[in-house]
């Protein structure tokens, strides 16, 4: 029970660290760091637990942030309710895409979630109220619960800090319960499983769901802190990101795509203003992960731990 | 004194991480029909595998016409005329009959004309457009036993030939062992029918858990019917 | 002459051709991702990648050697395709014993840094490719003109398609080819050299992609992005289909490129999204497509 302990404290300085470097880094690229984090995890529900590769997580992401936006702007609704009309959105569209893709498997249901995203991409292209190539520009800020004022980013960056942790927790919650377990096993061994009595495509339309849910809190989030959505957010390219976080962090632990997120994101930052080198690197790092790197950064620090602890046979694993 | 023709000797082989023969020796005399017999489990088909080259793990000295073919990857031992014959039988689904038949390059003189071929299974012939899968489970085997004879191989390795096959089948079967021993092949079987093998082999090989734990030749089989039985646990 | 749902016959035709012209370009990608698939079970994400590198290759063979448009049709394929050998050679090959997920996602890396180098090297802006003059003009078939480019583009693919499913369905090499794809091992323990069989399968999937690239070039211009887009719609394509056949690959790639310009001639708001429904009801009738196992 040392290392429980160990781990909580841990967790909470990571936290209070995370409160005081806005004093060091400007929130507005703190947030975004957050907000992609967010989003990796809720991929690797899919991903890690469930074994199923969406390419086409950047429909959630984005239908919430257009759905979001539209909201706080035409509608005049409050932070929170912006939010939730957002992901009910993610949501919905993760049932429909799961009522599509799901009976299907491995390399199938990665094209198809492909191709069903490129269909909201398209959606999202002619739709009158997305504002086309433009996007849905200058989204307000409104206050939360109407009236804690989050128009500064440093307020902003607190809120969604305090957003993110909780919805860490019920991702980590929901990874460590029975329900996680189950997809596990199935992801593991899927012909057993259904011998076994599992209803393998209710769990699996459920992960869909759950993770097309959190997919879109990242989305409405990620609005607020921009001011803006657009077509970038239902693109293939920023599923295609979404997938090598998850692979760069690592799929064993829910959270472990968040360190992939923050050296993704951190390459957006560094390569800007060198335009088609982020694509570049990015691609091979995909290759390198493929080829050298499968279990990510969370099995290179696994590795590095197991070697210094110099007895395999008590190692855990 | 007829020479040795397949000889191996401690063989160490297996998949993945396990080792599954230990120490396994044994010779196959030209001309030869050679049964391996035991359990379920006591690594016959892995013996043949490891011969063809088809195990990642193989340890050990195995001579093909006195050449060596245990570093060998499994097409060239194909092409050196080991032709092996998988327990499914391995018949092509999206082949035809003919495609079936013909689709091994001909590695050596032996191998035989197609008429010579259709003179032995006139079924091949008529058959010779459906596809592969649509035979029956004994033409199939005839078929699979026939693609080795095009192909040229001097010495067949036939993983269960009769399993699943009626009683009928298993004597035509049967036959065309025999007529294709005095045509001059060596066979190499995998059997749990010890009736079936006792009627066209000359040696057996016992293995039990990975090694080789008794081998005799037809005369004693025959003398000592009960003893065998009981060994393979009938 | 006539009139069809308001629709005159003229803008009808017209939209079929342009249909039947998308569906070549369809049908002879989806063909060489099935040809890739069924040998070594992974997505070639990169296709549109070779098909970008096809339309490059023909604008710099003409560029920088003044080579023209015909003798491209056979170096180009030949140039991408040796460059689709050496991947495969030296890293595809690695990912055959891994979950066939990683191929896609290493193909969609390799995707990414094609792309990305192109654009680094060559820009973004499109390279002009003019037909050649052979096939410039139009035909007059007398119940509408056939721009002769369009024609030829169709022409072509048809043949290239048939050609492709003769070799594979009624030759010695595609018996090697089908074998191989349903038992490996065995074909090779026959004594045929199947690690060459599948290099040079990807060889020849990625020659075809390269050569809808040449195609491609006059008719929709160079740039370092003009797979992107159209590869994604050729996955929902075989998704359609099915990667059991390549027939099925052929006939669904040229069937899709018909329902797509119909729809742009009596709802042009949906043209884009047409394909993507009809592969969602396609699914939820037959999860392995409409040709597939």
């Amino acid at each position: 029970m040392n290392s429980y302990k160990n781990q909580k404290a841990i967790w909470a300085g990571i936290f209070l660290v995370a409160l005081a470097l806005p004093a060091f880094i400007y929130p507005v690229v703190l947030m975004n760091v957050l907000v992609f984090m967010l989003f990796a995890c809720a991929f690797n529900l899919m991903l890690g637990f469930g074994g199923l590769l969406s390419f086409g997580h950047a429909a959630f992401f984005g239908s919430a942030a257009y759905v979001t936006g539209h909201a706080a702007k035409e509608w005049g609704l409050t932070f929170e309710l912006a939010v939730a009309c957002g992901v009910l959105v993610a949501l919905a569209l993760g049932w429909i895409f799961a009522l599509i893709a799901v009976r299907s498997k491995g390399i199938y249901f990665a094209m198809i979630t492909l191709a069903l995203s490129q269909m909201i991409y398209y959606i999202a292209l002619q739709a009158p109220f997305t504002g086309g190539e433009d996007g849905i520009q200058s989204i307000p800020r409104p206050p939360v619960f109407g009236v804690i004022d989050v128009s500064s980013n440093l307020a902003l960056f607190y809120t969604i800090l305090v957003i993110f942790v909780i919805a860490m927790l019920a991702l980590v919650r929901i990874s460590q319960s029975a329900f996680g377990q189950s997809l596990k096993a199935i992801r593991d061994n899927e012909d057993r499983a259904i011998s076994l009595g599992y209803d393998v495509v209710k769990y699996k339309q459920m992960a869909f769901v759950i993770s097309a849910g959190f997919s879109g809190i990242a989305g409405s989030l990620k609005v607020f802190v921009f001011s803006i959505a657009t077509l970038t957010d239902v693109s293939w390219l920023l599923s295609g990101e979404v997938v090598l976080m998850a692979l760069l962090g690592g799929l064993g632990i829910i959270w472990a795509p968040a360190l992939g997120a923050l050296i993704v994101v951190a390459m957006q930052y560094l390569l800007a203003p060198y335009g088609a080198w982020v694509t570049i690197l990015q691609g091979l790092i995909f290759m390198s992960c493929v080829l050298l790197f499968r279990e990510g950064i969370l099995g290179m620090i696994r590795d590095l731990l197991n070697r210094r602890r110099a007895k395999p046979s008590t190692s855990p694993n | 004194m007829s020479k040795v023709v397949l000889d191996v000797s401690r063989l160490n082989a297996g998949y993945g991480e396990i080792d599954v023969l230990r120490d396994i020796s044994l010779n196959v005399k030209e001309h030869e029909v050679v049964t391996l017999l035991g359990r379920n489990g006591a690594g016959k088909t892995t013996t043949l595998k490891a011969v063809a080259g088809l195990l990642d793990r193989c340890q050990g000295d195995i001579r093909f016409f006195d050449e060596p073919i245990d570093r060998l990857p499994s097409y060239r031992i194909g092409r050196k005329g080991l032709g092996y014959c998988p327990e499914e039988r391995g018949i092509f689904s999206s082949l035809t009959v003919r495609e079936n038949l013909t689709l091994p390059p001909r590695v050596s003189d032996l191998a035989w004309s197609l008429d010579a071929i259709y003179q032995l299974f006139p079924k091949l012939k008529v058959r010779g457009n459906s596809m592969g899968t649509k035979l029956s489970g004994g033409e199939q085997q005839m078929l699979a036993i026939a693609r080795l004879l095009y192909s040229g191989a001097r010495v067949l390795l036939l993983d269960e030939p009769t399993e699943g096959l009626a009683p009928v089948i298993i004597k035509q079967i049967g036959q065309t062992l025999l007529e294709l021993k005095a045509k001059g092949l060596t066979v190499v079987l995998v059997e749990q029918n010890f009736n079936f093998a006792l009627k066209v082999s000359d040696r057996f090989y016992v293995l039990d858990q990975g090694e080789v734990v008794a081998s005799f030749d037809r005369q004693y089989a025959l003398e000592n019917k009960d003893k065998i039985n009981q060994m393979l646990g009938v | 002459m006539f009139e069809l749902l308001g629709v005159s016959s003229h803008a009808l035709m017209a939209q079929l051709v342009l249909g039947l012209v998308n569906g070549s370009f369809y049908a002879v990608l989806s063909l060489g991702l099935a040809l890739i698939f069924g040998m070594l079970h992974i997505i070639n994400f990169a296709h549109g990648a070779f098909y970008m590198l096809g339309g490059f290759a023909t604008w710099l063979l003409m560029q920088w050697l003044g080579v023209n448009y015909w003798l491209a049709l056979i170096l180009a394929p030949l140039m991408v395709g040796a460059i689709g050998i050496a991947l495969e050679r030296t890293f595809i090959s690695r990912l055959y014993s891994l979950n066939h997920l990683f191929g896609l996602l290493f193909t969609f890396g390799l995707a990414l840094f094609i792309e990305g180098v192109m654009h680094e090297v060559f820009g973004g802006i499109s390279k002009p490719y003019s037909v050649p003059a052979a096939l410039q003009g139009a035909l007059n078939l007398g119940f509408m003109f056939l721009p002769t480019y369009r024609g030829w583009v169709i022409v072509f693919s048809v043949v290239v398609c048939l050609i492709t499913w003769f070799v594979v369905e009624k030759t010695k090499l595609g018996a090697y080819l089908r074998a191989a794809t349903e038992n490996p091992a065995l074909v090779q323990q026959f004594g045929i050299n199947v690690p060459l069989l599948i290099t040079l399968t990807y060889g020849a999937g990625v020659g075809l992609a390269a050569l809808s690239g040449v195609l491609a070039a006059p008719l929709y211009q160079v740039n370092p992005h003009m797979g992107v887009n159209l590869m994604i719609t050729v996955f929902a394509v075989v998704v359609i289909g099915g990667m059991g056949s390549l027939g099925g690959a052929i006939i669904t790639g040229f069937m899709l490129g018909i329902i797509e310009g119909l729809t742009k001639v009596f709802y042009p708001p949906a043209s884009n999204l047409v394909i993507f429904v009809v592969m969602a009801l396609v699914l939820v009738a037959r999860p392995n497509g409409l040709f597939g196992k």
